[in-house]
């Protein structure tokens, strides 16, 4: 049953609640290939890059990795029900760079995301984060429309 | 070993040499899951319908050579899946690209849709091809996006 395509394989979770729906896609592909399934959370320092280093730069970081570490770890949860074992992976910066530079590095089968994600971007506009992935990634990536039914009027 | 999310797949081929990686994926995902795969190809109508032809055998000629090459496409999908044990359907549309598979996937209830990247020029290392870029942007559907050409690839 094991796959020689897809051998390791990447979610990027944004700790929305849209994206269970983009890991049970991710989990179930490594599930059925026997892949090594990595759960990567970024912390986007880009998103406060403006706000002083100083204490408050700190909480807000701070704050940033554990919702970081508590959507790793959801992927985690799903991917122990499919009897799947995932390893977390909390990296921070620019998160397509980040994305991109941790697969090339790991070498990774295909990249799994949502493409609303938490940016709320325009139904019609993909998330920026996926369309950079997708635009400068040499890795196939799997792009999972999140429900927007209750997120979108 | 069958799968309850990816059961029916789209993969959308122009027969150009720079599918097969897309292919690849492709089977891949539906061998592992006992999926049905469906090989779609879209004759593109708008590519010729601005070009004047003195009588409409110039048309008919144009559309067959296309749908020719179609057939080609889709029948190359099923060797290369049969040589795993892969059913594909083959199916031939015509229209525009983007709307024609968005619309299939939607009306025949696909899992997901795989597509390359490339365009028929294979420019499209900087470029997404704009009927991926198109689909990516109309389709609701889960989507597996190739690259052109990956990095990997190249080295051989």
């Amino acid at each position: 049953m094991e796959s020689t395509i897809y051998k390791n394989i990447l979610i990027a979770t944004d700790g929305s609640e849209h994206s269970e729906n983009t890991i049970k896609y991710g989990v179930e592909l490594a599930k059925l290939s026997g892949a090594r399934l990595f759960a990567v959370y970024v912390v986007d320092t880009g998103a406060f890059a403006s706000i002083p280093m100083d204490a408050e730069w700190e909480m807000m970081y701070s704050l940033l990795q554990d919702e970081g570490k508590k959507a790793t770890e959801r992927v985690e949860e799903m991917s122990n029900e499919y009897g799947v074992e995932v390893e977390q992976v909390l990296l921070d910066g620019q998160p397509a760079h980040e994305i991109i530079d941790f697969a090339e590095k790991n070498n990774i089968s295909v990249i799994i995301m949502g493409t609303h994600g938490k940016s709320g971007l325009d139904r019609f506009l993909l998330g920026s984060v996926a369309e950079r992935v997708i635009r400068s990634s040499d890795i196939p990536v799997f792009v999972v429309r999140m429900s927007d039914d209750d997120n979108d009027e | 070993m069958k799968s309850n999310i990816y059961k029916r797949i789209l993969v959308a081929t122009d027969g150009s040499k720079l599918s097969e990686c897309t292919l690849k994926y492709a089977i891949e995902i539906a061998r592992i899951s006992g999926a049905r795969l469906y090989a779609v190809y879209v004759v593109d109508t708008a590519d010729f319908a601005s070009i004047p032809m003195e009588s409409d055998a110039g048309w008919e000629t144009m559309y067959s050579v296309l749908r020719d090459e179609g057939k080609d496409a889709t029948q190359k999908v099923e060797e290369l899946a049969k040589k795993v044990g892969v059913e594909v359907e083959q199916v031939e549309l015509e229209g525009h690209p983007s709307e024609e598979i968005v619309q299939f996937a939607n009306k025949e209830n696909m899992d997901i849709i795989i597509l390359g990247t490339h365009g028929k020029s294979g420019l499209s290392s900087i470029l997404m091809g704009s009927v991926a870029e198109n689909v990516i942007r109309t389709s609701t559907k889960p989507i597996l996006v190739v690259p052109a050409i990956s990095k990997k690839d190249k080295s051989h």
